[in-house]
């Protein structure tokens, strides 16, 4: 009988050894092929030793090419391989499904064709930035956007809340061919930042560790000063609340007048 | 010796060594038999000589997210596209049984 092919999507977590789940590595391990889109060279051949079959998608990106472009060949290159029989697994670092596009999208159209696809979580960027710069998302609650995807959009943000605001080194690239974007592109980012926060305000700039001997990058800028500083295509930024919660006193009436009617 | 990506992966997963100080990692590595190339490469922290020493991949693009277009999401043109979407009424109209006829 032909075997049906199948698709997981497995994260690798962000710091080389630390973060891989027993699961993720053992779909690695198990897979008749593992396709990567990792972080680190280093990583890539981490990985090369789990399975003999690892083959990486690097090659699919180029500067000067739209990502939109690399991200369906990706796709495609991962379907044709579920509809030859097999079983893939698509290794991507940080967790698969937060800030990843392929993915998501790889595993709907496989399912869409009757294949069995799924995604198996892993610890994410965003993870690490809440231990490293002991952020609680509950304590103010905490907004995330892609940068470039904040700028295109009128958005309606709360400084009252964190937010984080992802892929600043390419923050405002409409092509989505770019490795990075210059300090003008930051300088409006920080433009629309300043409706709702003042230039003095200290944010952060983020790297997760990526090897195991490396520490989290965590630079300090004033808000007015982001576009001279140094950013990656790895880096995020964190804004912290720059106004304190503001109590709705209606609704906390109409909370109180609800309680008195319980308790009567 | 061993091998410097498995190293790696030791440390990561070791609690005695993912935060150790520096002469506790150097230990490790003597134990482990690693060169003083690689000692040197990984005590240095640096992606770069890590990168040199065991031979990866130093130009790595790590972007697996592009916003969409909401609401204008572009389609791939294709080669041949027919853009007529119009055909004026009245001059034919199709019978019950499907055949063209003349309007009267």
């Amino acid at each position: 009988m032909e075997r049906r092919g199948s698709l997981v999507c497995v994260g690798v977590g962000m710091t080389l050894g630390s973060h891989i789940t027993p699961l993720a590595r053992s779909y690695i391990e198990k897979a008749d092929v593992v396709f990567t889109a990792l972080s680190d060279g280093i990583i890539e051949l981490w990985l090369a030793k789990m399975n003999p079959n690892v083959r990486s998608f690097q090659s699919l990106y180029k500067e000067g090419k739209s990502r939109a472009d690399t991200y369906r060949e990706m796709i495609d290159t991962l379907l044709s391989e579920v509809r030859a029989g097999k079983r893939v697994c698509g290794a991507f670092y940080g967790h698969p499904g937060v800030f990843a596009l392929p993915p998501h999208k790889a595993i709907a159209k496989a399912r869409e064709e009757g294949y069995q696809a799924h995604m198996e979580p892993g610890v994410s960027a965003e993870d690490c930035l809440y231990a490293d710069l002991g952020i609680d998302p509950g304590r103010y609650g905490c907004q995330h956007y892609e940068a470039s995807q904040f700028m295109f959009y009128r958005r309606r943000i709360d400084p009252s809340a964190y937010l984080v605001l992802w892929q600043i080194g390419v923050a405002g690239d409409q092509s989505f061919a770019r490795f990075s974007t210059n300090s003008r592109y930051r300088q409006v980012l920080v433009d629309i930042l300043a409706r709702d926060y003042d230039l003095s305000h200290e944010v952060i700039i983020y790297r997760a560790a990526t090897l195991p001997m490396q520490k989290p990058l965590m630079e300090r800028h004033p808000l007015g000063k982001l576009p001279d500083a140094q950013a990656d295509m790895h880096s995020t930024l964190v804004i912290p609340p720059a106004r304190p919660l503001e109590p709705d006193m209606q609704i906390r009436e109409r909370l109180s007048a609800l309680d008195g009617a319980v308790d009567r | 010796m061993a091998d410097v990506i498995d190293f790696l992966e030791r440390m990561g997963q070791d609690a005695a060594l993912r935060h150790a100080p520096e002469a506790v990692l150097e230990q490790a590595m003597r134990d482990a038999q690693m060169s003083p190339r690689a000692r040197a490469a990984l005590m240095s922290g640096t992606r770069a000589a890590i990168q040199a020493v065991v031979g990866a991949e130093n130009s790595v693009c790590c972007m697996i997210y592009a916003p969409e277009q909401e609401g204008e999401e572009k389609t791939r043109p294709a080669d041949n596209v027919c853009c007529l979407i119009y055909a004026p009424e009245g001059e034919e109209q199709e019978s019950a049984g499907g055949e063209r006829q003349k309007a009267a």
